[in-house]
């Protein structure tokens, strides 16, 4: 009866073992069927393929917008990826991976010559560069540019720059003389001392070049007075001289550089030149390339401008038969509300300097 | 004691697998609700998975965007001085905008997007200009363009000068762009 009893009991702590043992076999089932059922999702995805088929059509898309020549260095993750540049029908941009998976986006042809094109990229050779030279020509490669074409070509022509110079770092009017900004209407000095900082700013490139080129046996005619002493910054809110005398200067000076400074989105030197004046070209041309070249200043591009001075008269300074530029800075805002080059004043000024008596 | 102990192993394993049906049967019903849990733990993260997985790369936004900067700074509408061989983005050439052509912004043969280009003169309200890609897309988007989920609509407006025969004046350029999704 006793054996009958303890046979009943062991008889259901079996059952409960096995049932345990079933329980846990179900547990790992579906705990596997869940796993595999996420794995197989992201496996068989062309999550990546898209990712680079979206990014590289958006970039020629992009860089066909700009009016400037550019040339985008694109690098690529260590995988192994056909690039198909594809004009079929569709212009394309197939992402081939290995897995024999893809993703395709289409890209904008406004410059008609991009060619149809392949790219083998692996571990070894991980990167190709896509080139635009202002909507005449597109070219998509993977040997790099030769780095020269990031700069401008400089105009071979013999002239004797005058030993005389006419500095004219613009200077605003301190306060309520807003400017507006000539397409959308609106005050472009959105802070208060903005323009203050601005006509520091100028005023600081230009101290740095009266020293530097009086240093180097030039003759300079400064339009203000407080950019002669290092003490610039106590006395800023001097007036400017009398414009009569800055106009006789502009008058008589062969050799005129004018500094600005303006709010933008991007660090961005431009030099503004009468489109007649090869010689004013020339020397813009020495200057932008060795700003751009200095590894420091970081800027995010440079730019020549040739200008009609007859239509604008902001540009009446410039002049067909005269050495005669405008350096204007653009700055963006940082985030204590000051331009963002003003602490690099001094080396912009020094690299003017520089290019001017070509050291 | 030590073979007792075995001995009683042994049974019990034995009588395990003698198992009646009536018994299984009872077990049965008593794991209806943990199966029926289990179901639901399994479709629960199936669920998760699926939300939180979403395979979808909506560049359309930032597509249209670059479209609509490449149609305001392209040389096709902006007045282009030969002489310094120099294009004025903001300045509009009338004629130009006139003779519109924007066949060239395209994709290839499959229409990915309308547009619909207005120029305002703000000096003159009476002298407004539209200007179509893709008109009968166009025409028959914008009534269910409402749908986000189908269609991305981009509006973009832009003061500029309109520069008619050396006349030069204010003016406002609309952009609306309507790319379907996907």
């Amino acid at each position: 009866m006793m054996k009958k009893r303890l046979g009943k009991k062991a008889q259901q702590d079996t059952e409960d073992v096995l049932w345990v043992i079933f329980e846990l076999i179900l547990l790992a089932m579906a705990g596997f069927s869940m796993w595999y059922y996420s794995y197989q999702k992201i496996e068989k995805n062309n999550f990546e393929e898209q990712f680079l088929a979206r990014d590289i059509a958006l970039t020629v898309d992009a860089m066909q917008a700009s009016p400037h020549n550019l040339r985008y260095f694109y690098s690529f993750p260590d995988k192994k990826y056909d690039i198909i540049f594809s004009r079929k029908d569709e212009n394309r941009v197939i992402a081939l991976s290995k897995k024999d998976k893809f993703g395709f986006y289409p890209f904008l042809t406004i410059q008609e010559n991009i060619a149809e094109n392949t790219f083998e990229l692996s571990k070894e050779k991980k990167n190709f560069f896509l080139l635009s030279n202002a909507k005449d020509d597109f070219d998509i490669s993977d040997k790099e540019p030769d780095k020269n074409l990031l700069y401008i070509p400089e105009e071979k022509i013999e002239f004797e720059i005058p030993k005389e110079v006419l500095l004219d770092p613009i200077y605003y009017a301190p306060a309520q003389n807003l400017i507006l900004d000539e397409i959308n209407y609106l005050p472009i000095d959105p802070i208060p001392d903005l323009l203050k900082q601005r006509s520091e700013m100028n005023a600081a490139i230009a101290n740095r070049m009266y020293l530097g080129l009086t240093g180097s046996g030039y003759t300079v005619l400064n339009t203000r007075e407080d950019t002669k002493t290092g003490e610039l910054l106590s006395i800023l809110d001097e007036k400017r001289k009398d414009e009569n005398i800055i106009l006789a200067f502009q008058e008589m000076s062969n050799f005129i550089i004018a500094i600005d400074s303006t709010l933008s989105d991007k660090n961005i030197i431009k030099i503004f030149y009468h489109f007649n004046s090869k010689k004013s070209k020339a020397i813009g041309i020495k200057i932008l390339n060795k700003l751009s070249k200095d590894k420091e200043l970081k800027l995010d591009g440079v730019s020549l401008v040739p200008i009609h001075p007859e239509d604008e008269e902001r540009y009446n300074l410039l002049d067909k038969n005269k050495i005669s530029i405008l350096i204007e800075i653009n700055n963006y805002i940082d985030n204590k509300g000051k331009l963002s080059l003003n602490e690099k004043s001094s080396n912009i000024g020094t690299l003017i300097l520089e290019a001017i008596t070509d050291e | 004691m030590n073979k007792t102990t075995k001995t009683v192993d042994f049974c019990r394993l034995r009588n395990s697998l003698r198992i009646s049906k009536k018994a299984i049967s009872f077990q049965l019903t008593d794991w209806l609700p943990k199966i029926i849990l289990l179901v639901i733990v399994f479709v629960f993260t199936v669920f998760i998975v699926e939300s939180f997985y979403r395979f979808e790369l909506n560049v359309e936004s930032i597509r249209s965007e670059v479209l609509a900067y490449n149609l305001f700074v392209s040389d096709k509408l902006n007045y282009y001085d030969e002489e310094i061989n120099r294009l004025y983005i903001g300045i509009i050439d009338k004629n130009k905008f006139d003779n519109l052509d924007l066949s060239e912004y395209s994709y290839g043969k499959k229409r990915y997007y309308s547009a619909k280009l207005t120029l305002l003169n703000l000096d003159d309200p009476n002298e407004v200009i539209e200007k179509y890609y893709n008109k009968e897309e166009y025409e028959n988007w914008i009534p269910l363009s409402f749908d986000k989920t189908k269609y991305y609509v981009l509006y973009k407006e832009y003061y500029v000068f309109i520069k008619d025969q050396g006349k030069t004046s204010r003016g406002k350029l609309s952009i609306e762009l309507i790319t379907p999704n996907g």
